[in-house]
């Protein structure tokens, strides 16, 4: 019996361990990621996936980001070897829908499917809209209510799937709504830049 | 009498007018064009004019060239809505966007009048293809213009082909192109095979983003022809057509025309071909969330040649390219020199397949119908019979290897049969 809790209370110390090591990991990945894409560093996106590829069995915000990462990295292939770089846009939208498919509820995983694949279906042959539908559907049926910076972010991608799909109507509504957030974030500056496009 | 005469002059005038002016007709204020980050506005009275952003490598000139909209112009607004749509699938068909949306901004100062906003993203330029022994490398938006270069080898094909479909931004066209056909198995002893070389030309000019007509010339000459003079030049000229409807369903049509004289021969051609294209179940699809497409197509097509023309310039129903009787009949029960020939498919996209590294491959099944009248040399005005009836498969390789091959097997009433395999995505 002493054996067993022995063995239990080792069991939950080493999964707090990882855990641990686990949310570190992803605190840096996270900022390796964003800035590998607004940089365009390759050596960032590869490093970004280094130190997340022991989670992605089993968690499914560390393999969205993995998935999104691959996809950065695609990016720098665009022009150099344009099969390559498709061939990377597939296998990481393949980790962002399986991530989706793992904790189809995490709305970290829906945001950044949404934003990722508006970005990939603009620049490439590969058209995520209709696995993106139902990102837009679902945060349309439990709201979006995550702080003024991540609601902005959100409601300029939804903008940017509404205009991609030929919703004009619903797509100036979102970039209303990302405005009326007041946040500080770009994308509030690209939505009002967006809407002038789409005045008189 | 007078005064009625009057009257019925003032009424038809008056119901001209209003057929001419609609009640609801607005007018397109300006057309904003975003390609990239780039910003272009093109007003009435001037030129496109960049207001944001840095010189995109494709032209506002490339992109307006696939619309007929314009500044100034006054549409109904059942007319503007066709027409925005008609813009949409011309630049995504065109293979130079990654994505195209046509959108007309909903009126807050004049209700007159509407703005339209094209946003375009730069696609994918190379294209890669090939057919029975071989492979072909082409370049698009050469320029950042409607222009592209192909180069095509192989064991029986070597050429090249260059078009520009809008220059000057006139929406002229010109285009060339020298092919050798055979010249490797015309090298083998058992004389099956006889080397080809043609140079083509097209000359002419878009009348609208549908219609184009060219002045077609070329030169088709064999080493087995004793002088230049045996040679087949040809004249004349070609129209084009390539058209959606929205009334009284949506679907869509081409129709390509042309009338030939062969100078050395002195003979002429003259070839009528028309398509229409008609989706099914597109919402059921849809909503279901698959790529699948169910199409009905028919083509009719037609040729007639003056009866002393030579046996060469017969038209070939048995391998040209979705325009031949599909099942067991020999060349020469198909070949004549006058035409008639109905085709109908029914098709079913059936799946999106992933090919690695990163392609994708569309199967499409098709069943199929070709009933053509064939006047043959020397049979006196009758027309013989000839009919397939099949299916087949084709393997529809899009965006970024536009790549078509299609396997056919079909018979006749005769229960004769054939197997074809051709290059192509179906008429």
């Amino acid at each position: 019996m002493r054996k067993k809790i022995g063995v239990l209370c080792c069991c939950i110390f080493m999964a707090g361990i990882f855990a641990q090591s686990m949310d570190e990991d992803l605190k840096k990945a996270i900022l390796l990621h964003d800035s590998a894409a607004l940089e365009s560093n390759t050596d960032k996106a590869l490093a970004c996936q280094e130190l997340l590829k022991p989670y992605i069995e089993k968690d499914a915000v560390c393999r969205a980001y993995y998935g999104s990462a691959v996809t950065v990295e695609a990016s720098f292939y665009e022009k150099s070897n344009p099969i390559k770089a498709l061939s990377l846009l597939d296998k990481g939208s393949e980790f962002i829908d399986s991530a989706v498919e793992m904790d189809s509820d995490n709305f970290i995983v829906r945001i950044l499917r949404l934003t990722n694949g508006v970005q990939v279906s603009s620049s490439s042959p590969l058209k995520r809209y209709k696995v993106i539908k139902n990102d837009v559907a679902w945060f349309e049926k439990n709201g979006i209510d995550y702080g003024k910076d991540e609601n902005a972010r959100l409601y300029y991608n939804i903008a940017l799937f509404y205009l991609a799909v030929n919703n004009l109507d619903a797509a100036l509504y979102a970039l209303d709504d990302c405005i009326a957030t007041k946040s500080s974030d770009p994308v509030v500056k690209k939505a009002q830049e967006l809407l002038r496009r789409y005045e008189e | 009498m007078q005064s009625v005469k009057v009257y019925f002059i003032i009424v038809c005038i008056f119901i001209f007018t209003a057929s001419i002016y609609p009640s609801d007709s607005i007018t397109i204020s300006k057309i904003k064009i975003l390609v990239q980050d780039s910003e272009y506005i093109w007003n009435k009275d001037s030129s496109i004019e960049l207001v944001s952003g840095i010189e995109s490598y494709i032209s506002p000139h490339t992109v307006i060239s696939y619309t007929s909209l314009k500044p100034g112009n006054l549409y109904s607004l059942k007319q503007l809505d066709e027409e925005t749509a008609r813009t949409q699938i011309r630049l995504t068909n065109s293979g130079l966007f990654y994505t195209a949306s046509v959108q007309i901004v909903p009126p807050r100062k004049s209700p007159q009048e509407r703005t339209i906003v094209i946003t375009v993203k730069e696609g994918f330029y190379h294209r890669f293809s090939g057919g029975n022994a071989y492979g072909m490398y082409g370049r698009e938006g050469l320029g950042g213009s409607r222009s592209g270069i192909y180069v095509y080898a192989g064991w029986n094909r070597l050429g090249v082909s260059y078009a520009h479909e809008n220059l000057f931004n006139r929406g002229i066209i010109l285009a060339s192109s020298f092919t050798s056909l055979d010249f490797f198995p015309s090298m083998l002893l058992d004389d099956e095979y006889i080397h080809k070389m043609q140079a083509a030309m097209h000359a002419g000019k878009y009348i609208t983003p549908d219609i184009g007509v060219t002045l077609f010339s070329r030169i088709l000459f064999t080493p087995l022809m004793s002088s230049f003079s045996e040679a087949h030049c040809s004249l004349g000229p070609v129209i084009r057509l390539n058209r959606y409807e929205f009334w009284p369903f949506s679907f869509s049509w081409k129709m390509e025309t042309s009338a030939l004289w062969y100078m050395n021969q002195n003979s002429y051609t003259a070839q009528t071909s028309w398509s229409f294209h008609k989706n099914f179940a597109e919402q059921y699809f849809s909503n279901k969330g698959r790529d699948q497409k169910l199409t009905l197509a028919l083509l009719l097509s037609a040729g007639t040649e003056n009866s002393t023309a030579p046996e060469s310039l017969a038209f070939n129903l048995y391998s040209t390219v979705d325009r031949s009787v599909r099942s067991g009949y020999s060349e020469e029960e198909v070949s004549g020199i006058s035409y008639a020939l109905f085709s109908t498919e029914l098709r079913f996209n059936v799946f999106s397949l992933r090919i690695p590294p990163a392609f994708t491959c569309v199967p499409q099944i098709f069943l199929y119908t070709d009933i053509a009248f064939i006047e043959q040399k020397g049979s006196d005005g009758l027309y013989a019979y000839r009919d397939a009836f099949g299916g087949g498969i084709r393997l529809l390789l899009d965006n970024p290897i536009f790549a078509y091959f299609t396997f056919a097997y079909g018979l006749n009433h005769e229960g004769s049969s054939r197997f074809v395999f051709a290059v192509t995505g179906g008429f």
